[in-house]
């Protein structure tokens, strides 16, 4: 269990995380999500002392990081996986942090194998890939088999078999019943992974809620019909005060009627119907929604350079069906 | 996805034998020390440089006059006189011991691991202390041995019961150990290796040797207590301004003041 209360923490006069209020719990996975710069990893530091607030508190099952006598099997953290001597190997470097702890070396090569590093163990970290690396900050969260997750982009860099991997530990780890928290990018991977989501942008809380929730309230569901009597089937939709859009001839996009009621609307009419879809929003749309006024840093959309002009025909060609 | 998940109670917590002690932190630093190419390196180059000053000197012994007239036997002379060179060297291994982690970005598992901070940092200069005692007290010792082979021929050989002797190479390991851990708080609070270098080579070569030219008696007189002074551990008695552990006092007095305020910055600032 992670308890954030009122946390604030200010550079200066950058404030990164403000007045920030949360609850991880445990046996479910929570994930974390926001743009670049919103403060998630400020707030993650914070979790595990490595920052001081400005403001506020935050407490681990029930006590500041700092307090607790062990804290590696209190909490796992990932939170960068580059936070390793190079010049040293992922074996000596698990032992090294096992070692704080007492930790048994069987432990050291127990998370060895469990992250996929075996052939990789001994050699020196600085060569180590991406996806290598992210393997080893796994293993040092693992390392003292902790009650709480804290993982920071843990898939970052991982092939597809190593994101499914990690899916599939912080589930089986939030089955046993641990804290889980994770933040990422990856919406498709969060959106299957994560039970609760907490959005954060520039420094603030933006949503607090069970995935579910925070789908339904996006703005992107409802359902896409296409008929050859869309015109009809638009006017017989619209009293019931559902949303009808159209962006092409025989394309219709209802909001606030379920594809059940369309349906029956369409044959108690006698209208043919090509397609009868749902559509909801995934993860990402609700994302987008959510921290569009939020994003520090925006990219700027390319512009296509304008195509060359065609070649006039010497004659005029002529118009018509 | 299953909407609302029934929240599992978390795992009974096991009263944990794992808890962080000051002699498992000591287990951590010795493995962090040794596992790292860059500390067998540095210390091979500490104790080629002992050995070799010491045979270069006591070859040069046998023909001239080269430590001009000492109240101690050169066969002891020959032996420490390497430590001048090789304390540039315990330096770096003192400044890289903590400046590495700061490059690295080491410092943020160690401090994940220990978050009372203060004492993962006294058990590294701990650790740093006692193997850079062992290492420069072998290298002298072996450095004695090899200058009295060099010199069997001669006069000016020594052996260990002599006066002075013993005194002045147990003292060579002293003051090159406390350097290191000097080395290590100053690298500490500055938090990065080549200022860290910087500074020490700044009080222990520099000053001493730049301010006595200034005509100014203020300077002169605090020349006198720069860490540099500390060489009287293990040089002939009488030589230097200060009497033997008098001058060794003032060196132990920069580490710990300095290590003091290691301790208090690694403990406020963000990791």
């Amino acid at each position: 269990m992670i308890e954030v209360h009122s946390l604030t923490k200010r550079y200066g006069h950058k404030t990164a995380v403000d007045d920030v209020t949360f609850t991880v719990a445990p046996g479910i996975v929570t994930g974390f999500l926001g743009p670049n710069g919103a403060g998630k990893s400020t707030t993650m530091r914070m979790i595990v002392g490595l920052d001081r607030p400005t403001q506020g508190s935050v407490t681990v099952n029930g006590k500041p990081y700092s307090a607790h006598r062990s804290p590696l099997t209190e909490v796992g953290a990932l939170l960068d996986a580059k936070a390793v001597h190079t010049g040293r190997s992922a074996y000596n470097h698990l032992r090294a942090m096992a070692a704080t702890h007492g930790i048994p070396v069987s432990r050291v090569h127990e998370v060895i194998e469990m992250t996929g590093l075996t052939s990789v163990a001994k050699k020196r970290v600085g060569g180590f890939s991406l996806g290598m690396g992210q393997r080893l900050g796994i293993a040092v969260a693992l390392l003292g088999n902790p009650k709480t997750l804290i993982l920071d982009e843990p898939v970052n860099g991982l092939d597809p078999e190593g994101v499914m991997w990690v899916r599939q530990l912080v589930r089986s780890l939030a089955n046993e019943g641990r804290t889980v928290f994770l933040s990422s990018h990856l919406m498709s991977e969060m959106a299957m992974t994560a039970d609760h989501i907490v959005v954060i942008g520039r420094g603030t809380i933006l949503a607090d809620a069970p995935v579910s929730e925070i789908l339904a309230a996006a703005s992107g569901n409802g359902v896409r019909v296409r008929s050859p009597q869309a015109a009809q089937l638009a006017e017989l939709i619209t009293p019931s005060g559902a949303q009808v859009t159209s962006s092409e001839p025989g394309l219709l996009y209802v909001n606030g009627s379920s594809a059940v009621q369309i349906g029956e609307l369409a044959a108690s009419a006698g209208l043919v119907l090509h397609e009868l879809t749902t559509v909801e929003s995934t993860l990402e749309d609700a994302y987008m929604e959510l921290t569009a006024d939020s994003v520090e840093y925006h990219s700027t959309p390319t512009h296509p350079a304008p195509a060359p002009a065609p070649a006039r025909p010497s004659t005029t060609a002529i118009g018509g069906k | 996805m299953s909407t609302a998940t029934p929240t599992r109670p978390a795992p009974s917590p096991t009263t944990t034998r794992f808890n962080v002690t000051f002699p498992r932190l000591l287990r951590s630093e010795t493995i962090k020390l040794f596992t790292v190419r860059s500390t067998i390196w540095s210390m091979s180059v500490a104790v080629v440089l002992v050995i070799g000053f010491a045979a270069i000197m006591a070859f040069a012994s046998k023909s001239e006059d080269v430590f001009g007239g000492t109240n101690v036997p050169v066969g002891v002379m020959a032996a420490i006189v390497g430590v001048y060179f090789a304390q540039l060297v315990y330096v770096v291994l003192g400044v890289i011991g903590i400046g590495s982690e700061y490059s690295t970005g080491m410092i943020r598992s160690t401090l994940s691991a220990a978050p009372a901070r203060v004492p993962a940092l006294l058990a590294k200069t701990v650790v740093l202390g006692v193997a850079s005692f062992v290492v420069s007290f072998i290298s002298v010792l072996l450095a004695f041995a090899l200058v009295q082979a060099i010199l069997s021929s001669t006069t000016l050989g020594a052996r260990l019961g002599d006066p002075e002797v013993l005194r002045m190479l147990v003292g060579a390991a002293l003051y090159l150990s406390f350097l290191t851990m000097f080395s290590l708080a100053v690298g500490a609070i500055v938090r990065n290796t080549a200022a860290g270098i910087s500074i020490i080579v700044g009080l222990l070569l520099i000053l001493p040797t730049f301010l006595p030219l200034i005509p100014w008696n203020p300077l002169k007189e605090l020349v006198k207590y720069l860490p540099s002074v500390g060489d009287s551990a293990f040089a002939p008695p009488d030589m230097g301004v200060h009497s033997t552990w008098t001058g060794f006092a003032i060196l132990v007095a920069w580490t710990v003041g300095a290590t003091v305020v290691a301790a208090i910055l690694i403990k406020r600032r963000d990791a």
